[in-house]
């Protein structure tokens, strides 16, 4: 069965889900961007448990990570997918405002799969959503999770 | 001794019968007696003088027990025959004599005898006895004449040795005299000692020239009796030096002395003086021989040791400190009065006892142990003691032990100086009681720094993130809505629509400068050492793309090598350097110098001069501080922190930032750097 090719986006600030699947949808990349709005919710997303009970069991093709949540932090979510035996093979992108080197430094310490800084002008950023894409989507071989 | 008589007789007889041949060769034999040089020749003579006398046979003459065997036969000669001499003595007779009883019949022998000595014998061997017999008497009387002439002459030799002998010793005896007298006079003249000797019953004085010059005395001057030394002697002392003298004359006391002596020229020296008497048989003083020398020096120098003990002594009178000196048994034996005054004890109570014994202070063991310690190390020591409270509180003191050490440089004694330091502990508490009241309140500022650091990070933070968010959504939606309604919008609503997306982009670059200055003051230091004039180069050549078509005259004289963080250092540098740019705008041609102060011991000064639109110094301190602007932005861009950083950064360095200028004419900015060992 074809992989369903489906992008997990954490993110809280509803502008830049705005932003972000304006950018996305303007390549038709994907079938599917699952929105999440905090680290708990992501994590009960990829566990199946509570509300996301009931999804199927294919796993997202990459997340998109935001960093500062309420609840659990991005930081947060990242530590416990890379302590998983099996969600740790999920690539992930963390998407931030920030180029804070704690935060740099910190994420790759624990394994993120690349950092992206938002660029302030739209332009920049809808480019910026559009490489992610093409990259995780197209180019990247996503690993067998069972 | 009648026999003898009978025999003399008989040879005064005999000398008529006598061949006067052989008498004429015994006088000769006679005379030769005391002209030959030894009794081997003297017996030869006679034995041969006498064998010519009729009915001798052969004749030997034994002087001494030698035998002169010329006229005997040599090889009879072997072995001999003891002989009973008249006197009874036994005499060794040659063998030559000891053939047969005939034989024996035949001998005669005469001794050489006096009442001293035995000399010898005459042995004949006569053939016919009564050719022989008239010869008889005159023989013994010539054997009685040879023996006294023999003795006369060991006499003679005896005495004549004896003679040398004492004329040797008496020679030897002048010359140890002459040694002895030589030595004697060496010593004294050495010792520079007057030699005097005094005749009493003359009443004469003799000196020799020392003494005169012991005296100051000319030899002229001088009366030469006991009266006239008497006048030489310092009034004061003659007195009791008359009465030494007359006690050593009836032998009570060996005479022995000090006194002093005026010179004509008044000078005062002092004499030793020793003498001895010769008594005649009945003990009674005839003579005396003495010396006398110069102890004036050894005088001054005990005077002298005397005053300089004196002025010590009243130092330590006198010393504001205590002073107590000790014995090596830890017995004080000089407490001056300060310290009797200090311990309100007297020093009669003080003296002879160890401060256990005295028992004055606090733990008087530790003090009597350091004492020792000095005695037995030869190290000087140190202690504070505490004096019990004496009703104006405790006081401390501090004791010095010092070792006084005797001319062979053995300790003899320690000396325990104390000063009081009551004040100085009393400061000293005081200080430490403010240190830590200051490390007190480092540490509670530190943690309030700490705390307000780890704020102003996480503030940091949060502005990174949460400021940031809106501004990109700002612009963001602007852009689509741009893309939406451009052609719907007027003029005016597009320049609206332009301020708000400008405001949003330098809202950004400010947030940006101002993490970057907060970073500035948060991050770790790096220092190493940094070439400013390689460093100088890279920024300038960095601005060249903005600077395009400017005239700019650079002045970049040598810069050091200073020691500090690489990024922090260039981010400052370039900050000054682009405001020089910046501000410097509308001149053509640009003057920007670049320099370091000279002679500058504790930091390195650099400063960047350039010829721009300078500023008032009226606000020359707003100047590094943060969002502190003296111009609008659309006269010069900017945020307001690039000074403030440069005063940041250059702060950490533990240096100093300033500027100067005038409107229009131009500034200079300023920074300094501590000069470190490690700078090279």
């Amino acid at each position: 069965m074809e992989p369903s090719k489906s992008i997990l986006l954490v993110e809280d600030d509803l502008n830049d889900i705005e932003l972000t699947l304006t950018a996305l949808g303007e390549y038709n990349l994907v079938n599917e961007v699952v929105v999440v709005r905090d680290g708990v919710e992501a994590l009960d997303y990829l566990y199946r448990r509570g509300k996301f009970e009931q999804r199927s069991s294919e796993y997202p093709i990459v997340i998109l990570l935001d960093l500062k949540m309420p609840k659990l932090d991005g930081v947060q979510v990242l530590q416990q997918v890379k302590a998983d035996q099996q969600l740790r093979l999920i690539p992930i992108v963390v998407l931030t405002s920030s180029r804070e080197s704690r935060d740099l430094e910190e994420c790759y310490q624990l394994g993120v799969n690349a950092y992206v800084v938002k660029p302030v002008r739209l332009a920049e950023f809808i480019e910026a959503i559009r490489q992610i894409g093409v990259f995780w989507m197209l180019i990247n071989e996503p690993p067998n999770i069972v | 001794m009648k026999e003898i008589d009978r025999r003399n007789d008989n040879l005064n007889q005999d000398w008529q019968r006598v061949d006067a041949r052989i008498l004429g060769q015994l006088l000769v034999a006679q005379n030769i007696l005391f002209v030959l040089p030894d009794e081997a020749r003297i017996a030869e003579f006679f034995s041969e003088a006498l064998s010519k006398v009729p009915g001798v046979t052969s004749c030997s003459v034994c002087l001494g027990g030698m035998l002169v065997p010329a006229v005997v036969d040599r090889e009879a000669c072997s072995g001999c025959l003891a002989l009973q001499s008249k006197e009874g003595g036994m005499w060794a007779i040659p063998s030559s004599f000891s053939c047969n009883w005939a034989d024996r019949q035949r001998l005669r022998v005469i001794s050489l005898n006096t009442a001293e000595n035995n000399f010898g014998f005459f042995i004949f061997r006569t053939d016919s006895n009564d050719t022989f017999e008239p010869y008889w008497p005159f023989l013994n009387n010539l054997a009685n004449y040879v023996a006294l002439s023999l003795e006369n002459r060991v006499q003679k030799l005896l005495l004549e040795r004896t003679r040398d002998e004492l004329e040797d010793k008496v020679k030897k005896r002048t010359e140890e005299l002459r040694q002895m007298n030589e030595r004697f006079s060496l010593a004294t003249r050495a010792a520079r000692l007057g030699v005097w000797d005094w005749d009493l019953q003359k009443n004469k004085l003799i000196w020799d020239d020392r003494m005169y010059e012991l005296y100051g005395v000319k030899r002229e001057d001088f009366a030469g009796a006991y009266e006239a030394w008497l006048q030489g002697v310092h009034p004061d002392d003659r007195a009791y030096s008359d009465e030494i003298s007359k006690q050593a004359r009836r032998g009570e006391r060996p005479y022995n002395t000090e006194f002093r002596v005026v010179w004509p020229d008044n000078s005062i020296h002092y004499l030793k003086a020793y003498g001895q008497f010769v008594r005649d048989e009945n003990g009674q003083p005839i003579r005396m021989i003495g010396i006398n020398y110069d102890i004036t020096e050894r005088k001054q120098m005990v005077e002298a040791l005397a005053a300089q003990e004196r002025e010590f002594r009243t130092l330590a009178e006198n010393s504001p400190d205590n002073i107590i000196r000790y014995d090596v048994n830890c017995r004080a034996v000089y407490v001056n009065p300060t310290l009797e005054k200090t311990l309100g004890s007297p020093v009669s109570e003080m003296l002879g006892t160890t401060p256990v014994e005295s028992a004055l202070i606090d733990e008087p063991e530790k003090y009597q142990a350091k004492i020792a310690n000095v005695f037995k190390t030869g190290i000087d020591g140190e202690m504070d003691i505490v004096l019990p409270d004496r009703g104006e509180g405790v006081r401390y003191h501090n004791i010095r032990f010092v070792a006084e050490r005797g001319v062979d440089g053995a300790i003899t004694g320690v000396q325990a100086i104390g000063r009081d330091v009551t004040e100085r502990k009393q400061a000293e508490a005081e200080i430490q009681e403010m240190n830590r009241e200051l490390e007190k309140r480092v540490a509670e500022r530190t943690s309030q720094l700490e705390a307000a650091n780890k704020e102003l990070e996480a503030f940091a933070y949060s502005v990174s993130h949460d400021l940031r968010a809106p501004l990109r959504h700002i612009d963001g939606f602007l852009e689509l809505l741009q893309k939406r309604a451009a052609e719907k919008l007027d003029a005016r609503s597009q320049h609206y629509m332009n301020t708000i997306s400008d405001a949003a982009k330098r809202m950004g670059v400010l947030i940006d400068d101002l993490l970057a200055f907060s970073r500035m003051g948060r991050c770790e230091m790096a220092k190493k050492p940094i070439e400013l004039s390689v460093l100088v180069q890279e920024i300038i050549q960095e601005y060249e793309p903005e600077t395009q078509g400017r005239l700019i005259h650079w002045h970049i004289t040598d810069l050091p090598t200073v020691i500090g963080d690489y990024a922090m250092l260039r981010a400052a540098l370039t900050n000054l350097i682009a405001n020089a740019l910046k501000f410097t705008r509308q001149r053509q041609p640009t003057e920007i110098e670049i320099g370091c102060l000279p002679n500058q011991h504790t930091e390195t000064i650099i400063f960047i001069r350039d010829n721009g639109v300078g500023f008032d110094m009226t606000y020359a301190d707003k100047l590094f501080g943060v969002f502190q602007r003296l111009h609008r932005a659309d006269e010069f861009e900017g945020s307001g922190i690039g000074l403030a950083s440069v005063r940041q950064i250059i702060n950490r360095h533990g240096g100093r930032t300033w500027a100067e200028g005038e409107v229009n004419k131009g500034a200079v900015f300023y920074f300094s750097l501590p000069q470190t060992i490690q700078e090279v």
